[in-house]
């Protein structure tokens, strides 16, 4: 009996956005594919012995890892919220005050949905595409489309998005997903693709709106204050967000799991400024490798890699690495906002697809290090492809992007090889979960799962 | 004249001390005391003869006995006797089961012939069946049946599970945890559903219970037990008897002088057994080779340092203490959790009545202390119970009980932290803070190899205090009229209440200093259940010549109000004051609130024609507001017949069987025991934030059904009761089969559906045994000796399943995959099967299927499908929690006022998931491992016992995925009681002014036999009626074993 209302329809496409938040938590299909296996972070020693995850970080992946399967499940439970809320959308009788409205509300839904696919299509390739609400005996002949099919259904409906969603918002809706956030999923879409021209006209778009800046706090000035702004636990849709998934602090809230899923599985443990053991749970501990990327004079490796903490009971410190960027001094309620997709991060693509280093230099040029091709550039990143390499980790560090990048340039197997990492071919890919194929036999594995 | 033998002993011997008896199983017979009357007699002369029945059989085992004095005999196996009588002759009186006594005067005579006739009325035990009685030769159906007599009245019972233990065939009774205050789980028949509970329906003196709790009643004031087992007699209970129906009987008020009963029983309980675990010296070198090993296996040099400076990872290092291990303490931790705990209960009940009126009073009173610290309950109990009748033809009465009881749980991973804390530890460190690696002296960089150094500890939590309390009511009032002789109609309102406060309050201070103060958070819960049910009968009973009709019409409304409130608040500043209001934060505040209403119809006719052949025929029809719209009705026939063939003339000439009866029955009955509103798709409420905006969002989360409906079982019984040799042989056999359809299911779908399952009436499952009941009279005579075997064997297996009977595997218990699969019993364990370890090089090279990463000394899997390729296809059942079958054996004795019972219970071919094991090896954590692990391979040299893989801190192998490793045996065969018990004569209780007085020794759980390294393996992780749990074992409260001291006091 509910779809009754506009408000009611406000309130099942809210719903969209606890699932943006299901799919950018920390175990989430985001973290699990693009920061666990990458070379940034590792598992010393983890909550529930932390095998799983450990599988997942050193491609000893098998099908049946519960961390994938749950990851998987989440994200069809949240195309299905997505594909509910479009549906009724479509079929309601109910009158809406403001016939855009329902539009955006359709648009917010299908944005959501698209984003999802974009993770799946990159973590497991040929996905099931399911666009409706489907019958349990439907579900059945749902089976793998092909990765093209998949990008050409999400860039249609990003386009629609981009048409339909508003530029910005105002008082209690500034958090929805504006146009920009679905112009820069499009253009990593395009990115990803290899389609480098519509991605530059996606991100030129973003550009020429003026509507984002380096200048997260706003105070009119660019520099180190800004990088750390972003990663501050009040800050919420800042001049630098593009895309932003949100969390509230305190109870009955929706709060971020990031920081308790990351800080270190040591009853030691206890955060800055803060006397009370808090036992984290071991997830993406940084890699030796990642400390050791940051220049050494890049304020953001203070801002991105802890190297212990103090033993409250003996005054020795634990050499455990964890990464602040998660910080809140709300340990059991947190509400940090998690980033999608940044400004920096427009502006490196851009850089990307017209090979032309004055946006990563801006970049850089933000936390006062020297530009690509400028005296004291670090001479081992000698292209600007490689540049863009370095910096893209080390900017974006443990913000879920590191290994997405480097299937996207086909460097993953080169530098995870090169970093004693086990990895081929077949195992970029995760597997299908073996319940599903339990479920339904006609759903084919990745090649290496069988 | 007659009695009944439970009324013989509980009502009759107080109320004519100047009678005495002779109790031979079935037949009582009662004589007036002459020697009290002042008749003895001295002088003595022999008399001889021999008893037959009057088809010329001997008879053996005839007691035969002196009226008025304690000299007696009996007949040997040609039923010969002798005997001394008085000089002046006096009178013999002749005894035996199932034939009428006699009294012959000896008079002159030096032999003494005599000829005894059977007794028809002594096979006429009376049972409690569904919404009346009926005489035990008239049963047409299966049902079992326990007095609490001697032998189950000693039992220290908190609960009456413990009373069915062993005692009926078809019945499994498993004790699921031994927490006090905890209920059995009584499994008839079989699993018969997947994901609705399977848990028997309970009645009350005819009030159904809502739920399944073996606490809601006093069992000190239960007089008997039926179980009603097959489908024709549950089916009367309708959409509720799919899994059989538990019918308690309390005790009544007897006609006659008042009569004050107390008894009291002190009990000692102790854990019934230990988790063998590594001691510390085998703790440290197991330590040692883990490191070593994983360290070898990366690539490392063996004989690199012991330092983190060499080997780069503090876990491929180890304490140097133990290189020297005979320096470590050696501590049992599951010393520091359990203890002798004792026991006391006390019942007390007044009850007595005339022709008109009868009232029984009961109070009793439980204190128990836990074999775990930190655990304990308290149960106390009243009841009473009238009846009057105002008029000749109206009865009106009615009862009220009440329990309220209380309990202490510890920390429920207490008893595993103890069996898994590594024995180097002390309990109490140097610091005096809880044992652990930093202060430990020598194990100082331990801390940084193992993260379950500090809440492993089984003390860690050891400041909690978490407790429940519960109080229910339950009761009717009844009014009935006798219309004419035979119709009856009779008006009851049944009412049950139970509230049910729970707090659990996890504490701030660990005792491991101020550095460890968690912030304190209280869970606090109250449940309310009021449950009332309307029953209209008219009952029927009128016999025109030989044709006997019994008739009954029934109407039933039950209504179950629920409400649940919850609350937690965290953040407490110290333990002393955990009330809510002490909490600074409020962590949740919620409540729920169900309502179920059930509308019944019934009917039932039963017919025999001379008593000889019988049938009954019943119909139930049930509305359910559990059930979508489409099936809110559902309809429950059911017929069954008997023929009690040894009543032929045929048969009369075969003397031997002078029992022998057929049953055949057919029935249908239902399982509603799903949660309410499971039928609707409901809409949740999620949490979003926009900026800093809390907002609401709604979401579906589940699929609306109109179609659900109950699960449907058709069962089929064939029956025997054969009684041989004057009945000192009595067998009862049982053969089933029952079909249940419609079951209710989560069947999995394809998680693109958005979801994982949906709740559906989907397949087939079906139920298939035997059932044997022997008893005998081995003995009679001065020293009686009598058996009871039962013997239980239940065979499962599903028919069908699911959409395409896709196989469904179900995770509940959070690590070993449970798979039904059609054609196979439900829920089987299902993984790889393990063969031992690869000893070495070549083992492994030999070996096509293995893994590039296997090493020698690393698990080997079997290849199932032997492509040469070792994945998941290859998984397989290698397991199944429900037993191959189950038996009890009891035997009792008696000589002169002794009495002795000995019960033993066992149960075979089960299987555990031992999690223990599996966590000792799988997680290194610092657990300690299983004794077992031993045996272990350390290298090819000493490859072990060639089952227990190397140990290792990277365990990314095979080892940790669900195989054969982890199930172990569960068979065991267990003396589950012992009662020695000693009856003080009545000359002598006379003279102290009691009517009976009896003291006795009992022990339960005293020994087991069994293989698993486990306390019990009928403990499983979960609630009594948690199905899908059982078989689960990750160190559970054990049971105890208990040696108990008893009297009672009869005035």
């Amino acid at each position: 009996n509910f779809y009754k209302t506009e408000s009611q329809f406000i309130q099942a496409v809210n719903d969209v956005y606890r699932q943006m938040r299901v799919i950018y938590n920390a175990q989430g299909i985001a973290d699990l594919f693009g920061e666990l296996r990458s070379d940034n972070t590792f598992i010393k020693i983890a909550a529930g012995g932390g095998t799983n995850s450990i599988d997942i970080s050193e491609f000893k992946l098998r099908t049946d890892n519960p961390l994938v399967a749950t990851a998987w499940a989440n994200c069809y439970n949240a195309i299905f919220i997505c594909n509910n809320a479009i549906e009724q959308l479509d079929k309601t009788t109910v009158v809406f005050q403001q016939p855009e409205l329902k539009e955006r509300l359709k648009a917010e839904a299908i944005f959501v949905r698209s984003l999802i696919y974009f993770n799946m299509v990159r973590a497991w390739g040929e996905v099931p595409l399911v666009l409706s609400v489907v019958t349990a005996e439907q579900s059945y002949s749902y089976l793998r489309e092909s990765k093209d099919a998949v990008y050409k259904q999400i860039i249609g409906d990003l386009i629609y998005c981009k048409n339909t969603l508003p530029e910005k918002y105002t008082g209690t809706n500034i958090g929805r997903t504006t146009k920009f956030g679905a112009t820069a999923v499009l253009a990593k879409i395009y990115l990803t693709i290899g389609d480098k021209a519509n991605a530059e006209k996606e991100l030129r778009e973003i550009v020429n709106s003026n509507l984002y800046s380096l200048d997260a706090n706003g105070n009119g000035t660019i520099n180190t204050d800004d990088y750390n702004f972003n990663f501050q636990p009040n800050t919420k849709n800042s001049k630098e967000s593009v895309l932003e998934v949100q969390y509230l602090a305190g109870v009955n809230a929706a709060n971020s799991n990031h920081q308790e899923l990351y800080a270190p599985w040591h009853f030691a443990f206890h955060l800055p400024g803060s006397t009370e053991n808090l036992l984290g749970q071991g997830f993406n501990t940084p890699t030796e490798d990642i400390t050791n990327e940051f220049e050494s004079k890049d304020p953001r490796k203070v801002a991105s890699v802890n190297p212990g903490f103090v033993n409250l009971t003996n005054n020795q410190s634990v050499d455990y690495p964890w990464t602040p960027k998660f910080f809140d001094p709300t340990w059991r309620n947190p509400g940090q906002n998690f980033e999608i997709i940044r400004y920096a991060d427009i502006l490196l693509m851009l850089s990307e697809v017209t090979e032309d280093p004055t946006y990563l230099n801006m970049v850089r040029a933000r936390v006062v290090l020297p530009g690509f091709g400028q005296p004291g550039y670090p001479a081992q990143y000698n292209t600007l492809a490689k540049a863009l390499e370095h910096e893209r980790r080390v900017e974006l560090a443990f913000e879920f992007h590191r290994f997405f990048d480097l299937v996207r340039t086909g460097r993953a197997i080169e530098v995870m090889k090169a970093k004693g990492y086990n990895i081929n071919q077949d195992n970029i890919l995760f597997p299908i979960p073996l319940s599903t194929i339990d479920v339904n036999p006609k759903i084919t594995q990745n090649p290496g799962y069988n | 004249q007659p009695f009944c033998q439970a009324h013989a002993l509980t009502w009759v011997k107080p109320n004519y001390p100047g009678l005495s008896f002779s109790n031979k199983g079935v037949a009582v017979h009662l004589e007036p005391d002459k020697r009290l009357l002042g008749e003895g007699n001295i002088a003595a002369k022999p008399v001889r003869g021999k008893v037959t029945s009057e088809a010329g059989e001997p008879l053996i085992g005839v007691t035969v006995v002196v009226k008025g004095t304690t000299a007696g005999t009996s007949t040997d196996a040609g039923g010969n006797y002798s005997i001394e009588v008085p000089d002046n002759g006096g009178t013999l009186v002749f005894s035996y089961i199932g034939f009428i006594a006699k009294e012959v005067v000896v008079g002159n005579a030096t032999t003494l012939n005599v000829t005894m006739a059977p007794d028809a009325k002594a096979l006429e035990e009376v049972v409690v069946v569904g919404y009346g009685t009926q005489k035990k030769s008239s049963v047409t159906g299966a049902v079992g049946s326990v007095k609490f007599d001697q032998e189950v009245s000693s039992r220290p019972m908190v609960e009456f599970g413990q009373a069915l233990s062993g005692k009926v065939a078809g019945v499994q009774v498993l004790s699921a945890s031994g927490k006090p205050g905890a209920s059995s789980t009584v499994q008839i028949r079989g699993i018969a559903s997947i994901s609705a509970n399977s848990s028997p329906l309970i009645v009350v003196d005819g009030n159904p219970l809502p739920s399944y709790d073996l606490n809601l009643i006093n069992s000190a004031d239960i007089e008997s037990i039926e179980i009603l087992k097959d489908a024709s007699s549950a089916a009367i209970y309708g959409s509720r008897g799919g899994n059989g129906v538990i019918l308690i009987t309390t005790k009544s008020g007897k006609s006659g002088k008042a009569k004050l009963d107390l008894s009291y029983t002190a009990t000692l309980q102790a854990p019934i057994d230990r988790v063998e675990m590594m001691n510390a010296r085998e703790y440290a070198q197991a330590s040692i080779d883990a490191a070593q090993n994983a360290w070898i296996n990366k690539g490392g040099d063996p004989n690199a340092p012991n330092t983190l400076a060499a080997r780069g990872a503090y876990k491929y290092t180890w304490p140097e203490a133990f290189n020297n291990p005979e320096s470590l303490v050696n501590t049992d931790f599951q010393d520091v959790v359990f203890r002798l705990a004792p026991m006391h209960k006390v019942d007390l009940s007044v009850s007595g009545g005339n022709e008109k009126s009868n009232y029984l009073i009961s109070g009793g009173y439980i204190s128990q202390e836990g074999i775990v610290i930190n655990s304990d309950y308290n149960k106390y109990a009243l009841s009473l119970k009238a009846s009057t009748k105002i008029m000749d033809w109206v009865e009106i009465g009615g009862k009220l009980s009440a329990v309220y009881d209380q309990t202490n749980n510890p920390f429920d991973r207490i008893v595993e932290w103890a069996v898994q804390y590594p024995a180097i530890y002390p309990v109490y460190g140097s610091n005096g803070y809880l044992g652990d690696a930093t202060n430990t002296p020598g194990l100082g960089n331990y801390d940084n190899i193992l993260f379950r150094a500090r809440n492993g500890h089984p003390l860690y939590q050891i400041n909690d205090d978490r407790k429940t309390q519960g109080f229910n009511s339950l009761g009717n009032v009844y009014t009935q009229f006798d219309f004419i002789p035979g119709l009856r109609f009779k008006s009851a309102l049944n009412f049950f209440f139970n509230r049910l406060d729970n707090a659990n309050y996890a504490a701030v201070d660990h005792n491991m200093g101020p550095s460890y103060y968690t912030e304190g958070v209280l869970n606090a819960n109250q449940e309310r259940t009021i449950n009332y049910n309307l029953q209209n009968l008219l009952t029927y009973d009128k016999a025109i010549g030989q044709h006997n009709f019994s008739g009954l019409l029934g109407y039933e409304y039950l209504k179950n109000d629920f409400y649940n409130a919850s609350q937690a608040r965290n953040k407490f500043d110290n333990d002393q004051i955990h009330y809510l209001s002490a909490g600074q934060v409020v962590a949740a505040a919620a409540d729920n609130a169900t309502e179920t209403v059930l509308i019944s119809s019934f009917a039932r006719v039963s017919y025999n024609f001379k008593s000889k052949y019988l049938t009954s025929i019943s119909f139930r029809r049930d509305g359910s507001s559990r059930f979508g719209p489409n099936k809110k009705w559902g309809y429950f026939p059911s017929v069954s017949v008997g023929w009690i063939v040894s009543d032929e003339p045929f048969m009369r000439n075969i003397a031997k069987i002078n029992n022998l009866k057929l049953r055949a029955s057919y029935g249908f009955t239902g399982n509603d025991r799903i949660g309410d509103y499971r039928w609707i798709g409901s809409m949740q409420q999620g949490r979003v934030a926009f900026g800093t905006t809390n907002t609401i969002s709604y979401y579906p989360s589940s699929i609306t059904n109109p179609d659900l409906g109950w699960e449907r079982t058709q069962q089929l019984n064939f029956g025997l009761d054969y009684g041989m040799f004057n009945n000192r042989v009595i067998l009862e056999g049982d053969y089933y089969i029952s079909k249940s359809d419609g079951l209710l299911l989560d069947v999995p779908i394809p998680v693109v559906s958005g979801f994982g399952s949906v709740f559906q009436n989907i397949g087939k499952l079906e139920n298939k045994g035997v059932e044997l009941a022997l008893t005998t009279q081995n003995l009679t005579g001065p020293f009686e000796w009598s058996t009871q075997i039962n013997f239980s064997r239940n065979r499962n297996k599903l028919l069908a399943l699911g959409p395409n009977d896709a196989p469904m595997n179900l995770n509940a218990n959070n690590s070993l995959p449970v798979r039904n699969e059609v054609g196979q019993p439900i829920f089987n364990f299902y993984g790889y099967k393990y063969l031992g370890v690869y000893k070495n090089q070549a083992e492994l090279d030999a070996d096509p299927a293995r893994l590039p990463t296997f090493k020698p000394g690393d698990g080997r899997y079997e290849d199932l499908n032997k492509d040469g390729k070792l994945n998941s296809e290859d998984r397989t059942i290698i397991g199944n929690p429900a037993p191959d079958f189950t038996y009890g054996i009891t035997n009792n004795f008696k000589f002169k006022n002794f009495d002795l019972s000995i019960l033993f219970q066992g149960v075979q071919g089960s299987e555990v998931f031992d999690n223990n094991l599996r966590r000792s090896l799988f997680y290194h954590e610092g657990r300690n491992y299983a004794k077992s692990v031993v045996n272990r391979w350390r290298s090819e040299a000493e490859p072990g016992d060639g089952y227990h893989p190397k140990v290792t801190v990277d365990l990314h192998g095979f080892e940790h995925i669900p195989s054969s490793f982890w199930v172990v045996e569960g068979s065991y065969l267990r003396l589950k009681s012992l009662t020695l018990g000693y009856n003080i004569s009545p000359q002598l209780l006379s003279k102290i002014k009691l009517a009976s007085l009896r003291v006795y020794l009992n022990g339960q759980n005293l020994f087991t036999a069994k293989n698993a390294n486990l306390f019990d393996p009928e403990n499983f992780s979960g609630g009594a009626d948690q199905t899908l749990q059982r078989g689960v074992s990750h160190s559970p409260y054990p049971t105890a074993k208990t040696y108990s001291f008893g009297i009672n006091i009869g005035l």
